[in-house]
């Protein structure tokens, strides 16, 4: 690729399954394209140095820090935030487990904890209670909720190995 | 942050090219260390070269002989998610798996991690720093509890006394891994390795460097060597929280035994000097002996030879003896008594 910028350039880019081409600098980080350019605020911006987890998105299947990617990188690229996790006005099992374990305290690193906790259970619909708490270590939660994050993240692994388990023999062609 | 450029490289030739011709051009890797320090300022470049879509440097390959290659831009949870790395080098498995988070060993590139620069406040602040071409390094007589015991000469000021930050780096030094830099201009066939303890220098105000990179070298491979049969790797790494902190002091040790004779030790101690530092001293001491409490207090104690605690950093002393002492009792064994 040809050097791009300094001023506004165009970037092409999947969210939450719909197609944008936005108009950015390259120094716009993806936290800051997300919030500003499409105003979509789930990821919050806090730290601005990937001390806090509170920006984490999903970046093509991988949870990362918003404020440590350059929207000019995402060309191409898919990305989910916490937006886009409803589907058919359902919410994902790691939303629904917040809700019954009322695992948010003023919920500032709610959204982030969810993106982190969605990541795990994609790659690892088996995921353990060492794998959740792995997971949220990266997700800063001065509220001190964790007990009930993790309460919430096992709850949501039941759920979507649950759900793996009864997909299994569909996929496997052993059902019937 | 300050406007900047970005090329996303096409080639290895490319990103050399314009990072040894363009004055203000900046090798851009994960990004995860690049651009903290471009939103404080505390570097401004005007161009980044992003050279993570080069798929050719992302790979983990088994050299012949035993070990393996792993290109400079696979990240840290794919190694992370590696079973031989796993299995045959567990140190460096333990150290990945305790630097940062998740979210952040999803894009930091091994060769990044390598080539990240100092996490002292008076270089990441605007504080007296030699890396800022300031005359004096204000950690040496400051604020110094995160800072070196080992390699700054003399505190006065000259020498930087900031640490390395890598946790890695001092497992590979464990496992006298070598570094493979790509020189511009350079073909492959003469690209050199060396070994990771030299790839770091100390900063000084004539070189304000952590490595001995030139603009457009490249590190592109880490070779990490065969291991002797039968040895027996840890890495321990001691922080001021459970998670997502720098090492205060870290210790990887390699051994292999030999009945009850400790055929070869090698200790690496991070978060002590400006590159990961080997006790060489203590492990020569141990080479041949038989495994004995007396010896292992003679090991813990010649790790700390000749520590310098510059002021605020005397903990790290009795820090480091208790982890190199836990790390003996892990790669040697127990039943021996120590
Ligand atoms: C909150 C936080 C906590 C952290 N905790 C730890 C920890 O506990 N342990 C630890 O080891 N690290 C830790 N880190 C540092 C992290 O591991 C590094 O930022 C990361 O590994 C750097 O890799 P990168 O690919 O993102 O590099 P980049 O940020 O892209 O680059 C870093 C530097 O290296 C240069 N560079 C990159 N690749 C190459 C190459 N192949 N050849 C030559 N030069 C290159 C760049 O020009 C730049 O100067 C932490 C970082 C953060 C933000
Ligand atoms: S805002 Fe990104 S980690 Fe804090
Ligand atoms: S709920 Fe307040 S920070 Fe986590």
């Amino acid at each position: 690729m040809e050097r791009r910028g300094p001023g506004p350039v165009p970037v092409r880019m999947t969210v939450n399954g719909v197609t944008y081409e936005l108009t950015v600098p390259p120094r716009r980080t993806l936290l800051d394209a997300l919030r500003e350019d499409l105003g979509l605020t789930g990821a919050k911006r806090v730290c601005d140095e990937g001390t806090c987890g509170a920006c984490t998105v999903s970046l093509d299947g991988q949870a990362v820090y918003s404020c440590l990617v350059l929207a000019v990188e995402c060309e191409g690229r898919t990305v989910e935030t916490v937006e886009g996790l409803i589907r058919d006005g359902e919410l994902h099992p790691v939303q629904e487990a917040f809700i019954e374990h009322d695992a948010a305290q003023c919920g500032f690193c709610t959204p982030g904890q969810i993106m982190a906790l969605k990541a795990l259970l994609d790659q690892n619909p088996r995921a353990s209670l060492e794998d959740i708490r792995q997971t949220v270590a990266g997700n800063l939660c001065r509220c001190g909720a964790y007990p009930k994050i993790i309460a919430a993240g096992l709850t949501a692994a039941g759920v979507v190995a649950a759900r793996a388990a009864a997909k299994a023999p569909e996929d496997g062609g052993a059902g019937a | 942050m300050k406007p900047f450029a970005y090329t996303a490289a096409t080639s290895l030739d490319q990103a050399q090219e314009i990072l040894s011709e363009e004055w203000g051009s900046r090798l851009y890797a994960g990004g995860t260390d690049l651009l903290t320090l471009t939103k404080r300022g505390t570097v401004s470049p005007d161009h980044l070269v992003d050279i993570k879509g080069l798929a050719d440097f992302r790979y983990l390959r088994h050299l012949t002989g035993g070990g393996l290659a792993i290109g400079a831009l696979t990240t840290l949870a794919e190694l992370e998610a590696n079973r031989t790395v796993h299995r045959r080098f567990p140190a460096l498995a333990r150290s990945i798996a305790v630097t940062g988070t998740p979210q952040l060993r999803n894009r930091a590139t091994v060769g990044g991690n390598l080539c990240q620069q100092p996490r002292c406040w008076y270089y990441r602040g605007d504080f007296p720093c030699l890396l800022h071409g300031d005359e004096v390094c204000g950690a040496a007589k400051g604020e110094n509890a995160y800072h070196a015991l080992f390699g700054y000469e003399s505190a006065d000021g000259n020498r930087c006394v900031a640490v390395h930050p890598s946790d890695p780096a001092v497992a590979l030094s464990a496992l006298e891994a070598e570094v493979v830099v790509a020189v511009p201009g350079e073909a492959p066939v003469n690209w050199e390795a060396t070994p990771i303890d030299d790839l770091f220098q100390q900063p000084t105000k004539d070189f304000p460097g952590t490595t001995i990179l030139n603009p457009g070298d490249v590190v592109v491979e880490i070779r990490v060597p065969e291991q002797p049969k039968g040895s027996r790797q840890v890495y321990l790494k001691a922080m001021d929280r459970a998670a997502w902190a720098f090492a205060l002091v870290s210790v990887a040790a390699v051994a292999t035994l030999d009945g009850n004779r400790l055929a070869d030790l090698r200790l690496a101690l991070g978060g002590v000097a400006y590159k990961p530092w080997r006790a060489r001293h203590a492990e020569e001491i141990a080479r041949g002996h038989v495994v004995s409490p007396e010896l292992v207090d003679e090991i813990v104690e010649l790790a700390a030879e000749g520590a310098m605690p510059l002021g605020a950093n005397e903990y790290k002393v009795p820090l480091l003896k208790g982890l190199v002492r836990q790390a003996l009792r892990a790669v040697t064994d127990e039943s021996r008594g120590i």
